[in-house]
């Protein structure tokens, strides 16, 4: 295993996502004007049937987007030199050639798909990725932009009123912290379906909890940082021992209701269900895995 | 529901300034800064000084209200008065600098927006707001429109009544002149500031737009990964 995140990396993502929460639901609460409201005034009308009058609400956002911004700006300043300068380095640093084919054939494979590619004679290979892919880079670049823009102008509309004289500057400051939220949460769903629920990003996903990943999973996603490590930005990366293989799977259990009546020799989600069982049941063949359990509480004429 | 207007005959007025200083005191507003007016002119049917008091005009269309980020500002529903939550203002000035009349202005010790919301301390102990009380000369009268009582419904649909409105936005202001006033061409086009008329014309649609594009695209590429994993029988994702 090879280490990609420390722990204060860790910690600062799931700050990050725990205040950006906190900070885009208030802050569309805080538009009470249908013109300017995106999602529709029943989003303000909810947060004052929870109790929160307008009040309420700028006191919550204002207090979370300055410890956001404060516990942010010790972070970068602190460790400047051990995760700050090479996270910039490698994000703002754009290779034309590399990253903007990875970009364009990543969202063409994504849309259209292999097939559409090939049928046209589009080349469907992406070019060798380093740390980040040219889609995290993209976003990162994005989220720093965006997030340096809602500090700056959060703060303005926080002093305005102690700001005489200054209101021209305050209204753009509110439309660009408007528009730095709308840049950032609309690359939200992408960054967290590429991420996390994309189909073999688990190790990613796993990694923003234990700072590891497989050394595979890097040596197919980002085998020029594979190659280079450590990177030329001198940063060390400590390792731990790979799991010894081959790794038994491990059942996982359900969660909820049926977690607490396990069905001895049934394998759930990562192993095929015992046929044994599935055909004690009934249930015919053909059906998923999930269809199949479900199957097992229902008597076996109702199959049919 | 009431619906309070005022009606002035500004023939009447003598530049006393009472109703200022009245207003000031009452509702607490730093010295050299007033929630009401009075102006000067002259026209055709008043060829001599003429004077012509005024206020927050309490349009039925506030653009200023429209012009809020934060909803701070709003028509209430009870009485017809254009009030300001002081506690919601950011002091943007987004409404002072949307509003026709010049009626707002940013209050210079508490940094927010400041305008005349009819005293709502005296209208509270059943009392004419300051300005009116203290006319020697009683110019303003001030009452609800929906109480035949107050005898200003009759005035008003009589039809010997103005109100002034800018050239191009008619804001339906509820404030009468009885006869006639001037000067009359002084209220400017009701206009929210760019910023904010940006972000209502550009960003709001833009965001309502990428949000959706954004969840449909992860949708489609969800639904497609699906299909090429039963495709394939469970192969492995970018």
């Amino acid at each position: 295993m090879i280490r990609r995140h420390s722990p204060a990396g860790i910690f600062m993502h799931w700050f990050n996502a725990a205040c950006w929460l906190i900070l885009s639901a208030t802050g569309l609460g805080l538009i009470d004007n249908p013109a300017l409201q995106p999602l529709g005034m029943w989003w303000v009308e909810l947060w004052r049937a929870l109790g929160f009058d307008g009040k309420a609400l700028l006191a919550v956002h204002a207090a979370t987007g300055l410890v956001w911004a404060a516990v942010w700006a010790v972070f970068c300043l602190t460790r400047w030199r051990r995760e700050t300068g090479p996270f910039l380095g490698r994000t703002f640093r754009f290779s034309p050639l590399g990253d903007a084919v990875w970009l364009r054939r990543k969202v063409l494979l994504l849309a259209a798909g292999e097939k559409f590619m090939r049928a046209r004679g589009l080349d469907t290979s992406l070019p060798e990725q380093g740390f980040y892919n040219a889609g995290q880079k993209a976003f990162a670049v994005l989220v720093v932009c965006c997030g340096l823009g809602l500090a700056v102008t959060g703060a303005a509309a926080l002093v305005s009123r102690l700001w005489a004289g200054g209101q021209a500057a305050v209204q753009w400051s509110l439309a660009v912290h408007f528009l730095c939220a709308v840049l950032t949460a609309v690359g939200l769903p992408v960054h967290v379906y590429m991420a996390a629920l994309a189909p073999g990003e688990g190790p990613a996903l796993r990694s923003m909890f234990t700072g590891f990943v497989p050394r595979e999973y890097v040596r197919h996603h980002n085998p020029l940082w594979f190659r280079q490590r450590p990177d030329s930005s001198g940063v060390r990366f400590r390792t731990r021992p790979e799991p010894a293989r081959p790794r038994r799977v491990r059942p996982v259990r359900p969660r909820g209701r049926g977690a607490r009546r396990p069905f001895p020799g049934l394998a759930f989600h990562n192993a095929p269900t015992p046929r044994s069982c599935i055909l004690q049941s009934g249930a015919p063949d053909g059906f998923s895995n999930t269809v199949k359990i479900l199957l097992i509480f229902f008597p076996a004429r109702w199959h049919a | 529901m009431a619906k309070y207007v005022m009606v002035i005959d500004a023939a009447k007025c003598t530049n006393c300034k009472a109703c200022l200083m009245a207003c000031q005191q009452e509702n607490r507003v730093p010295y050299h800064s007033f929630r009401n007016w009075i102006k000067e002119g002259a026209d055709d049917v008043f060829p001599g000084r003429h004077f012509q008091p005024g206020n927050c005009m309490q349009c039925d269309t506030p653009v200023c209200v429209e012009a809020c980020p934060t909803g701070a500002t709003g028509k209430s529903p009870k009485d017809g008065v254009v009030y300001v939550n002081t506690g919601l203002c950011i002091g943007c000035g987004a409404c002072v600098a949307a509003c026709p009349y010049g009626a707002r202005f940013r209050n210079p010790v508490l940094g927010v927006a400041e305008k005349c919301d009819y005293c709502p301390r005296l209208r509270s102990q059943g009392l004419a707001p300051a300005c009116v009380s203290v006319c020697p000369t009683r110019t303003r009268r001030f009452g609800d429109l929906e109480d035949p009582a107050s005898g200003l419904k009759a005035l008003v649909d009589g039809g010997n009544v103005i109100r002034l409105r800018a050239p191009a936005t008619d804001t339906s202001p509820s404030v009468y002149y009885l006869g006639h006033t001037a000067p009359l061409n002084w209220p400017r086009d009701a206009r929210a500031p760019l910023p904010i008329g940006l972000w209502k014309v550009c960003l709001t649609p833009l965001a309502r737009i990428a949000g959706v594009l954004a969840l449909l695209g992860v949708a489609w590429a969800s639904a497609r990964q699906a299909a090429a994993r039963g495709a394939d029988g469970g192969g492995q994702g970018g």
